[in-house]
């Protein structure tokens, strides 16, 4: 901002060329006098200084004038010289005379040299503060506005000439003039500091800033140099956010509030549901026990109510699982997969007794689960496995894992039992979804959807590949 | 083994009542059986107030607790009966359809001494009570001061 100042007291104006000619004026004098007087000592030679220094310092190409100047001189004194001796003084002083003003060049120039440097600087700093998409400024530690950028003034809508030796608190709005009172205070103490605060415009706009600032000593003094960026974006984003975050909250609230109905809809599944159950299966029994004068036929009413109520237990039963398996919390670790299978194996020996049987059991991975969560899912794939052939004479079942390049286990059952029409696979893994009848083969339903909902919650899938009468082949996909 | 002591049955369903009555007459332990038919009732009975205020003092050897109850639900007389320190050693037993964690979980916190849940087939179900009737009843030696046999 001041720069051109400081370029102005560098630059050689009107009043310097006036100073070198009474500077050299005065020097011809001094120097003639000195002849007239007979001087001839290497004194008067001193009497040189100021008019070598007035222009070396003082004129373009200083350091040629002097020479010439120099030159001149030995010029009038050989013209006019009656003695040798005189000619060499003169030769002696005017090499004096070069020799003083190229050490004055020197120094001079690299004065020049230091000072145009320091303009640069001060031009590169200016370009760079001006450069900053943010508010950006100096102040003494009163406060005070020393320097500043031109986002500064277009902001703010200050003048320059206005900026200039007003306070900070002057472009801070009202209500948060204390708040900066004391971070200034803040900033002088501990070194730094920052905030959110409004930014009061000229015109009386308020926009909300983000101020922030450090100290700085420099030559003994203290600065507070500091940067104010524009938050509107952010305010506003923040506002959204805070509307989506309700909005999210108030869904979260309705979760959890459908999530309690559910609990409370198995929980009534669980107990009243059960009891009319319990009261129709009671006295449907008490009946058969006391009606001992009914017929053949009601005899067998009697046992299909008692059937058809068992099956509903057993159906409420599953239900009731199914919803508690998408519930319990999971309790992850390493499952060794061929223990696991083998334990299985041997838990299901009554479906497997008499029966020929080959086992085809590659070696498998470990994986990594909740293991109640997965020996329920195997458990149900591999009793799948053993009914659905049941009525081979010879039943093959094949346990393998695929390997896959995505981060994930892949484990297969493969049966060459009853199979099942591609056309229904979608249907396969729903709730009480059957393929069979029940008389061809028993079960609610429940397990394939259980099979999946233990594998989803493990973040893997589950898919089916069979055909009518050639057996069926389940994939189950874990994470690694 | 005892004579048998006093089973108060805290049941609101009727239905579920006949059931384990007609379940325990066939272990002869029948007029040994107090009905409570909400909780407000079961507690009525265990402080002798409104209306079994005139019954002779004595705490029953056994409760059979049903949890889902009108007025004051089963878990919560059974939190009142295990903190009154009168009423804390009656044997509480839990028979409900409820086969929820969280109710198991709660019943076993609050010191109930056994959980069963009612099963579904009958014939299963006089077993259970016959087994609880002989094992509480019967068995089961209660803390001093129960009643042992109930006088009309």
């Amino acid at each position: 901002m001041s720069a051109d100042k400081k370029i102005t007291r560098f630059s050689s104006g009107p009043w310097h060329l006036v100073a070198v000619i009474a500077t050299t004026l005065f020097a011809i004098t001094v120097i003639n006098y000195s002849f007239d007087y007979g001087w001839f000592s290497v004194f008067p030679n001193l009497l040189y200084f100021p008019i070598i220094i007035a222009c070396v310092y003082y004129l373009k190409r200083g350091f040629v004038f002097s020479v010439l100047l120099s030159l001149f001189y030995l010029i009038l004194v050989i013209g006019e010289a009656k003695d040798v001796i005189l000619i060499y003084r003169a030769i002696i002083r005017v090499i004096i005379f070069i020799l003083v003003a190229g050490v004055v060049t020197i120094i001079s120039l690299h004065r020049k040299r230091a000072e145009e440097l320091l303009i640069q600087e001060r031009l590169f700093s200016d370009a760079l503060i001006d450069s900053l998409p943010s508010v950006c400024y100096a102040l003494d530690e009163n406060g005070v506005f020393l320097r500043w950028n031109k986002n500064m003034e277009r902001v703010s809508n200050y003048e320059r000439e206005e900026i200039t030796h007003i306070n900070i608190l002057a472009i801070i709005a009202e209500q948060d003039k204390e708040l900066i009172r004391s971070k200034m205070t803040e900033v002088v103490v501990e070194g730094s500091a920052s905030t959110e605060a409004n930014l009061l415009t000229r015109n009386g706009l308020s926009i909300p800033y983000h101020f922030n600032w450090i100290r700085a000593n420099i030559g003994g003094k203290t600065y507070l140099l500091g940067m104010g960026m524009d938050i509107t974006n952010r305010k506003q984003a923040e506002e959204i956010i805070n509307g989506l975050n309700a909005n999210l909250e108030r869904h979260v609230a309705a979760l959890t509030e459908a999530n309690k109905e559910l609990e409370s809809f198995s929980y009534s599944v669980s107990h009243d549901l059960r009891a009319p159950l319990r009261h129709i299966m009671g006295f449907s029994e008490l009946l058969q026990q006391t009606a001992v004068n009914l017929d053949e036929k009601g005899q067998r009413y009697l046992r299909n109510i008692l059937e058809s109520v068992k099956r509903m237990g057993n159906l409420i039963d599953d239900l009731l699982s199914f919803s508690r398996m998408g519930r319990t919390e999971m309790h992850k670790g390493t499952i060794i997969t061929g223990q696991l299978v083998e334990d299985i194996i041997k838990e299901l020996s009554d479906e497997t007794k008499g029966r020929n049987i080959i086992w085809n059991i590659e070696e498998l991975p470990p994986i990594y689960g909740d293991y109640a969560m997965l020996r329920l899912a195997f458990t149900n794939l591999i009793a799948n496995a053993l009914k659905f052939t049941r009525k081979r004479e010879q039943a093959r079942i094949e346990i393998g894992c695929i390997l896959s390049e995505d981060n994930e286990t892949v484990l297969f059952i493969r049966d060459n039992g009853a199979g099942f029409d591609m056309k229904y696979v979608d249907s396969l893994f729903g709730v009480f979804q059957r393929l069979h009848s029940r008389n061809e083969f028993e079960g609610t339903g429940i397990g394939l959807a259980n099979v999946r909902r233990i594998v989803l919650r493990h973040g893997g899938r589950v898919w089916a590949e069979g055909t009518v009468n050639s057996g069926a082949t389940f994939y189950v996909s874990v994470p690694n | 083994m005892g004579m048998p002591g006093r089973i108060l049955l805290v049941e609101d369903d009727p239905k579920d009542e006949e059931l384990t009555i007609t379940a325990m007459e066939h272990f002869n332990i029948v007029n040994e059986i107090v009905v409570a038919r909400d909780g407000e009732e079961a507690l009525d009975y265990l402080y002798r107030r409104g209306k079994f205020a005139e019954i002779p003092s004595g705490n029953p050897a056994v409760i059979l607790l049903d949890l889902k109850l009108p007025k004051i639900s089963g878990l919560d007389v059974l939190r009142q009966i295990k903190e009154d320190a009168r009423l804390k050693m009656i044997p509480v037993v839990i028979l409900t359809s409820s086969r929820e964690e969280k109710d198991l979980v709660s019943g076993y916190k609050l010191g109930v001494s056994a959980y069963v849940v009612k099963p579904v087939e009958f014939h299963e179900f006089i077993d259970a009570v016959r087994d609880l009737g002989a094992f509480w009843a019967i068995l089961n030696e209660p803390p001093p001061g129960s009643i042992r046999k109930l006088k009309r």
